[in-house]
């Protein structure tokens, strides 16, 4: 499993990087971490002309904050990110579920921003940058520009991005109040990529109302969605146990369920309906 | 015809110069040119943990890198660990505790046993186990090397500075 030759070009600016792709085009790959597209590669299912190592961009690193976002650099890794104070501020459940996110070596390597660009079926952070509400901030060719990332995510492995776009930042508008996170997942025992994986988002106000109750599903269709007949529910009938049993039938009503040769659709739809039954029931445990 | 990038690095602290094809996996430069066979080849698909190194300070699956990603970066493989003639203390612990079979997984085992007791000098079971969870072992069944990571974590407690 040995990568196919290709031109490699490592560029010291972002502008540098732009024109690259714009010379490029679909000729050419973006490396940042790594753990996507080695897997492509190595397996020779694709073969570019050039790779682009976006690596030395340094302004592409970090995460910033103020009081109502959050903007996450591309480069970032799944593992800066789960350290970084601003986001353990905010977000301070995303600890606690985090070893369910992939894998925590390749986490090492592998960013945030590549784990969406790569937009696999079974990926754990898609789900999560849904119930964000994350915008992703592109540049290429053309210019810049933000897409939300219910618009980014288009089918399985295929996104928004243009081929002479990178995406540079992300950014969330993390709610203001009482904030509950919960990921739950069954995972493929092998490559641990999540046969049905479910994020779920809570907002408490002052009042202990639930302002917000988002639900994101991953693996379980060709791409994750939010289940928003499973919101509408939630929205309609007050989070309780037993609004969570009543959502729960509602949870593969949008999804376009997959069959593999890891699992039939069937099977899929109900390890999606026990996860959003776990992570919904879990999360109203955790807001306590 | 591709041409040969330069990638210099520091390897278990001595300073070393490559010329690679830009497609060249990590794992397999360190074992052909660098002559560390230390590190293993299990899956290639990432999933193993056979071939983990630690880049400034990090493990990593070297399978899943390319060599000129590393460019500029200090790495520890297995063969770094052991000081003259004595074992690190990891090292000793999977003596001691029987969490070596065949030993195919080891190096890997072991060098992320390095970078979680170096972040976390104290952790619990499920704290190891979690860490673990991107190394496979088909030997073991794991039990052995979660005693050895909690004994070598009690080991480098005792000796006092971390390694």
């Amino acid at each position: 499993m040995i990568p196919p030759a290709f031109g490699y070009e490592k560029p010291s600016s972002l502008e540098e990087a732009v024109a690259s792709l714009a010379r490029h085009g679909s000729d050419a790959r973006v490396l940042a971490g790594g753990q996507s597209l080695l897997t492509l590669l190595k397996a020779r299912s694709v073969a570019p002309r050039v790779v682009v190592d976006i690596g030395g961009l340094d302004e592409l690193r970090g995460v910033e904050a103020d009081d109502d976002s959050v903007t996450i650099g591309a480069l970032t890794t799944q593992a800066e990110l789960l350290e970084s104070p601003a986001i353990g501020d905010r977000l301070p459940h995303l600890g606690a579920d985090a070893s369910l996110l992939g894998d925590p070596v390749v986490r090492n390597c592998g960013t945030f921003a590549g784990a969406l660009a790569f937009a696999h079926p079974g990926a754990d952070w898609t789900a999560l940058a849904l119930v964000l509400e994350v915008r992703v901030r592109v540049r290429g060719a053309t210019g810049e520009r933000t897409i939300a990332i219910q618009d980014f995510l288009l089918d399985a492995f295929t996104t928004a991005l243009g081929p002479t776009e990178l995406i540079t930042h992300l950014t969330s508008a993390i709610p203001a109040g009482d904030l509950t996170l919960v990921y739950r997942k069954v995972r493929h025992p092998g490559s641990g990529f999540a046969l049905a994986g479910v994020a779920v988002l809570l907002e408490r106000d002052a009042d202990g109302r639930y302002s917000e109750c988002r639900v994101a599903i991953t693996g379980a269709g060709r791409r994750a969605v939010r289940a928003t007949a499973v919101e509408g529910v939630l929205q309609a009938e007050r989070l309780s146990p037993e609004a969570i049993e009543h959502a729960t039938n509602h949870a593969t009503d949008e999804l376009d369920l997959m069959s593999d040769l890891y699992a039939n659709a069937e099977y899929r739809e109900r390890l999606a309906r026990t996860c959003v039954r776990r992570a919904l029931l879990d999360g109203f445990g955790r807001a306590g | 015809m591709t041409d040969l990038r330069e990638v210099s690095l520091a390897v278990n602290g001595t300073p070393r110069r490559v010329q690679v094809e830009a497609r060249r996996l990590l794992v397999h430069v360190l074992r052909q040119d660098l002559g560390l066979t230390g590190t293993h080849v299990g899956c290639e698909t990432a999933e193993c943990g056979a071939c983990v190194v630690l880049v400034n300070g990090r493990a990593v699956k070297s399978c899943h890198l390319l060599a000129v990603q590393v460019d500029g970066a200090t790495l520890m493989t297995i063969e770094g660990l052991a000081h003259d003639d004595q074992l690190h203390p990891i090292q000793q612990a999977f003596c001691e505790k029987h969490a070596v079979q065949c030993g195919f997984c080891t190096p890997g085992m072991i060098m992320l046993a390095a970078a979680l007791l170096q972040q976390s000098p104290h952790p619990d079971e499920q704290e190891i186990r979690h860490a673990m969870y991107g190394n496979m072992c088909r030997c073991t069944g794991y039990e052995h090397i979660v005693d050895a990571i909690q004994d070598a974590s009690e080991r480098m407690a005792g000796a006092g500075a971390a390694r």
